[in-house]
């Protein structure tokens, strides 16, 4: 499929791809906020950082959801509650951001097929890390987006090179 | 006999998820977190459904489903294909391998049991027990 003239909307598309994850696998609403700088809180600025690539013929790429450690925590006391378990124990906090990132690549990846780039997904790989600023960039490329969720910040970011026919 | 229902995903999370939807339903629920275990726990186990994932490392969902596909004993296993792709083009490959359906990750519980249920009849939805009729009245 030949490639849209203008380049998708990547705050659109990310945005609509992470309320569709956080509710249907969390049941969390999630409130889009304006840029929030680094609290200096040190359990809110360490953060898991779930990262899944994007390899297409048009299209090369990452998501990248970046969580404080408390939130992941509490996210999974929701999944094992819902589902009847013993307690958050038997499920890795690493493993549910890297999955939330997986479903919120895949649907970027979905969103971003119809336009005409067509993108495989990378397995997910989580790092912990100090609170991760944008990196520079054009904004053509890129898609930042902060979220308010249960009274933490999340940031959702989608990097896309388009290199040339 | 007891189902048998083998979630192959690497994704801790989802078998946790799976195994928990699953147990309501009295069936055996085995585990993998690839498709090379998935592979030697289907020829041990001979699943009645494999819930696989597309995306893994070591082999991938596709490379398991080649591998049954050609293994004369498990070949006819009904396949349901978890992604979190929506429309990937390689659904046109599953489809010629002969998964039966698929669902997008997250996946709503009703959908994929539901899915599952056209394979084991025995997986439905729990209903309310039927009201009892009323009780004839006292003389």
């Amino acid at each position: 499929m030949k490639p849209a003239s203008s380049p998708p909307d990547l705050s659109r598309i990310g945005g609509r791809a992470l309320r569709e994850v956080f509710e249907t696998l969390l049941s969390f609403s999630v409130t889009e906020v304006s840029e929030v700088p680094p609290a200096g809180d040190e359990s809110e600025d360490y953060r898991l950082v779930g990262i899944v690539t994007l390899n297409g013929d048009r299209l090369s790429g990452n998501v990248r959801l970046q969580l404080p450690e408390d939130f992941a925590r509490l996210a999974v006391s929701r999944v094992v509650r819902d589902h009847g378990g013993e307690g958050p124990a038997d499920l890795g906090i690493e493993d549910l951001v890297g999955e939330l990132c997986n479903m919120i690549a895949g649907r970027v990846a979905a969103s971003l097929r119809p336009e005409g780039y067509a993108a495989l997904l990378d397995p997910p790989v989580v790092l912990r890390a100090a609170h991760l600023l944008p990196e520079p960039g054009p904004a053509r490329e890129w898609g930042r987006t902060c979220w308010s969720c249960e009274g933490h910040v999340l940031t959702l970011e989608i990097q896309c090179r388009y290199p040339g026919p | 006999m007891t189902p048998k229902v083998l979630s192959v995903d690497d994704s801790k999370t989802i078998r946790l998820l799976l195994a928990r939807l699953f147990r309501p339903f009295a069936c055996e629920f085995f585990a993998a977190s690839n498709g090379e275990e998935g592979l030697a726990i289907a020829a041990e186990q001979r699943p009645d459904l494999i819930l696989l994932d597309y995306n893994m490392p070591v082999m991938d969902g596709i490379a398991m489903l080649r591998r049954l596909r050609e293994d004369p004993e498990l070949r006819r296993t009904p396949v349901i294909m978890l992604t979190a792709e929506a429309g990937c083009e390689s659904m046109a490959t599953v489809a010629r391998l002969g998964v039966r359906d698929y669902v997008t990750k997250p996946f709503r519980e009703e959908q994929l049991l539901a899915k599952a249920g056209r394979i084991i009849p025995l997986i439905a939805r729990p209903e309310a027990p039927p009201v009892p009729p009323d009780p004839p009245p006292i003389p």
